[in-house]
């Protein structure tokens, strides 16, 4: 859960009515993210780690780690296959 | 060699040619203009270029000064400030997508607005633009419209800025050509086109909207940069202008519900 992920350059988001649009701006697609998939992939391209993710989720929202590690993992995994990130490697120490 | 200016939209564009064919067909299709005021672009354009149209791939190489799309009926290099451009064609079929290419491509890079697959009708001074998949209804609807001003028949000239969004006479037509009677026009909404028994509209969610509007962008995709151009340009018009569903049936029944 170390693991870093990146966003290219490439993807751009917009804000509508509270739902964001991302952009690939390489392939030319679009994909529609509610406030918390658009949270992630914002902190993504800060290079957060995904355990920070997790940490900073169960504590503000007060709900249990493993459940938001298994949802994180599967969110991260379908915005991999959809090219919107990249896995960077694990941070060095 | 010819020389005229013409007119497409706000912006002056010179036209330079050895083809008295190429003229006539830039002249039936374009409004054209006695003016001094400044070029925007300036197009040189020969015929004798490549084969019979065989399918849409455009390869664009994308250079230090200049981009170039080919198609097996045209091609284009314009410099990357978009100020000057030879089109190469084979036939006019290929001359007028050529030119639609170019201005797409031109006023997405200037960040003044998209070409849109749609026909547009004007109602009580407002625009009210049609669209949908191929085959959904644009052309029907237009002729439906009748005696109404149509902007576009085929691609919508359509001006975004972050205040408001304009839709201008288009020369891009396919049967019903332009008798320039309006310059432009604000618009009332886009309509999705789907042949129903039923006539009705639904409102689309904005972002929904981006999902429905971005297939219907004439765009040649290149670049990064002006493809976030155009998706800004996309967002602030989804802000703008309201999206709906339109089921129609095959007459113009549907005018009774949009205006």
């Amino acid at each position: 859960m170390n693991s870093k992920y990146m966003c290219p350059s490439s993807i751009e988001m917009m804000e509508i009515d509270d739902e964001w649009i991302v952009m690939n701006t390489e392939q030319f697609t679009i994909t529609k993210l509610n406030s918390m998939g658009a949270w992630i992939l914002k902190n993504i391209k800060e290079n957060l780690t995904i355990q920070e993710m997790i940490d900073e989720i169960s504590n503000n929202f007060s709900v249990d780690k493993l459940a938001v590690e298994s949802d994180i993992q599967d969110f991260i995994e379908d915005l991999e296959k959809k090219g919107l990130i990249k896995n960077a490697g694990k941070p060095s120490i | 060699m010819y020389m005229i200016m013409i007119k497409i939209a706000e912006h002056m564009v010179e036209i330079k040619t050895d083809s008295k064919p190429i003229l006539q067909w830039i002249q039936r299709h374009f409004k054209q203009v006695n003016s001094h005021n400044a070029i925007d672009l300036s197009i040189n354009i020969k015929d004798g270029f490549g084969s019979s149209f065989t399918n849409y791939d455009v390869e664009i190489l994308s250079e230090s000064e200049f981009i170039t799309y080919t198609r097996t009926d045209y091609k284009i290099k314009v410099d990357k400030m978009f100020q000057k451009a030879d089109i190469s064609v084979y036939n006019n079929f290929a001359l007028k997508h050529a030119f639609t290419n170019l201005y797409s491509a031109f006023i997405i890079h200037h960040g003044w607005g998209l070409l849109f697959h749609s026909s547009c009708a004007i109602q009580k001074h407002r625009a009210y633009i049609f669209t949908g998949q191929s085959g959904a209804g644009k052309s029907t609807v237009a002729q439906l419209s009748t005696p109404r001003i149509l902007l576009s028949d085929e691609a919508a000239i359509v001006n975004v800025s972050e205040s408001e969004v304009k839709i201008y006479d288009s020369p891009f037509r396919s049967e019903i050509l332009s008798t320039y009677e309006l310059d432009y026009c604000e618009p009332a909404g886009i309509y999705v086109l789907n042949q129903s028994l039923e006539v009705q509209k639904k409102l689309i969610k904005k972002s929904d909207a981006a999902f429905v509007i971005m297939d219907k962008i004439f765009h040649w995709h290149h670049d990064s940069m002006e493809t976030n151009k155009l998706l800004s340009m996309c967002k602030q018009l989804i802000e703008h202008v309201p999206i709906y569903q339109l089921y129609f049936q095959k007459n113009n029944t549907f005018w009774e519900l949009i205006s």
